[in-house]
């Protein structure tokens, strides 16, 4: 699996790094250059990348020819309407809010001139009506 | 006036369920041909989706208005999925034992320049009903990163903040779901007749 000449990038680790760079997963901009060089200098490596590359776009046409059923109408209708049912009846909601607040002051010789921390939170509770 | 952004401080919660039925049911029918890989049957894709929105329409006061819905839809699905459809069906996790048979089986995969042409023909001819069924037998962590990245799109990170486990075990998944994947394929090719070369 290789061409014999020596690479700044070994071949075992462009093959290694194959799927990454295919699926886009590769961030370093340095690194893709890299492996790209090494393409360009290697034809085994260049033909199992365009194999590799091949099969990946052909495996993701397969599935997403395959795997695109669609909800029967009456699926969405059941959907919508159970949605719609219950923003109408409302859930039971309320809302806490609470705000906390510390104030330090220390006299003008010490540390602590003054501190102020605000906590503000506020929580949500639902209450789905059955 | 057009209203770009969602004040959410502003947003009554009736306003925010219309906005949720707005938004979410545009997904109906991607969440379901997902429901149907992870389930493998319609009536426990059609539960699952169900589920999925009300799930979705409870806690749709913690979706971040701007990220992205898509995902956060399929991370529902995914972990009702997960919690409780797997216990449901009695489809136990499988074990580190079988997970190395199947990694085994994929790396025993050598391609030769025959073999690869023969690989490509194959998935080409290859009919819908064969890829639902190899996806179908594949185990089901694999399948799951295998449709979301390749059907879904979804990136490494995105499919494991999704699932729920790091981005590495989403990569050794999706890896050795790939290539159980295609050595089913291949299978079913030669099982078939049609990855042989065909001479007129």
């Amino acid at each position: 699996m290789s061409c014999g000449e020596p690479h700044a990038t070994p071949c075992v680790e462009v093959l290694g790094a194959a799927v990454f760079l295919i699926d886009g997963e590769i961030e370093e901009v340095s690194r893709v250059r890299d492996i790209e060089t090494h393409l360009s200098e290697c034809p085994p490596c260049k033909s199992e990348m365009e194999h590799e590359r091949k099969m990946h776009q052909m495996l993701h046409d397969v599935l997403t020819r395959s795997c695109c059923e669609t909800a029967p109408p009456e699926f969405h209708q059941q959907l919508a309407m159970q949605l719609a049912a219950m923003r109408h009846q409302g859930n039971d909601i309320f809302t806490e809010f609470t705000r906390t607040e510390i104030s330090i002051q220390i006299d003008e010789f010490g540390s602590v001139e003054s501190h102020e921390i605000t906590i503000e939170t506020t929580q949500e509770f639902h209450f789905p009506n059955e | 006036m057009m209203m770009t952004e969602i004040d959410v401080v502003k947003e009554s919660a009736e306003e925010r369920n219309l906005r949720f039925e707005r938004d979410a049911l545009a997904f109906t029918d991607q969440l379901y041909s997902a429901a149907l890989r992870y389930t493998k049957n319609p009536h426990d894709a059609k539960d699952l989706v169900q589920d999925t929105y009300l799930k979705a329409f409870a806690s749709f006061h913690q979706f971040e208005p701007g990220t992205n819905l898509k995902a956060w839809l399929y991370r529902v699905l995914t972990t009702t999925f997960i919690n409780s459809y797997r216990k449901a069906q009695r489809q136990p996790q499988i074990a580190n034992a079988e997970l190395e048979d199947w990694q085994l089986a994929a790396s025993a995969s050598h391609t030769s320049d025959q073999g690869k042409s023969a690989e490509i023909q194959a998935l080409e001819n290859m009919p819908d009903s064969d890829v639902k069924r190899a996806l179908a037998e594949i185990p089901e962590e694999f399948r799951i990163a295998v449709y979301l990245a390749d059907v879904e799109g979804f990136a490494y990170k995105e499919i494991a903040e999704i699932v729920g486990v790091p981005t590495g075990t989403i990569m050794s998944r999706l890896h050795r779901g790939r290539k159980a994947l295609r050595i089913l394929l291949a299978d079913y090719a030669k099982e078939r007749g049609y990855g042989k070369e065909v001479t007129p």
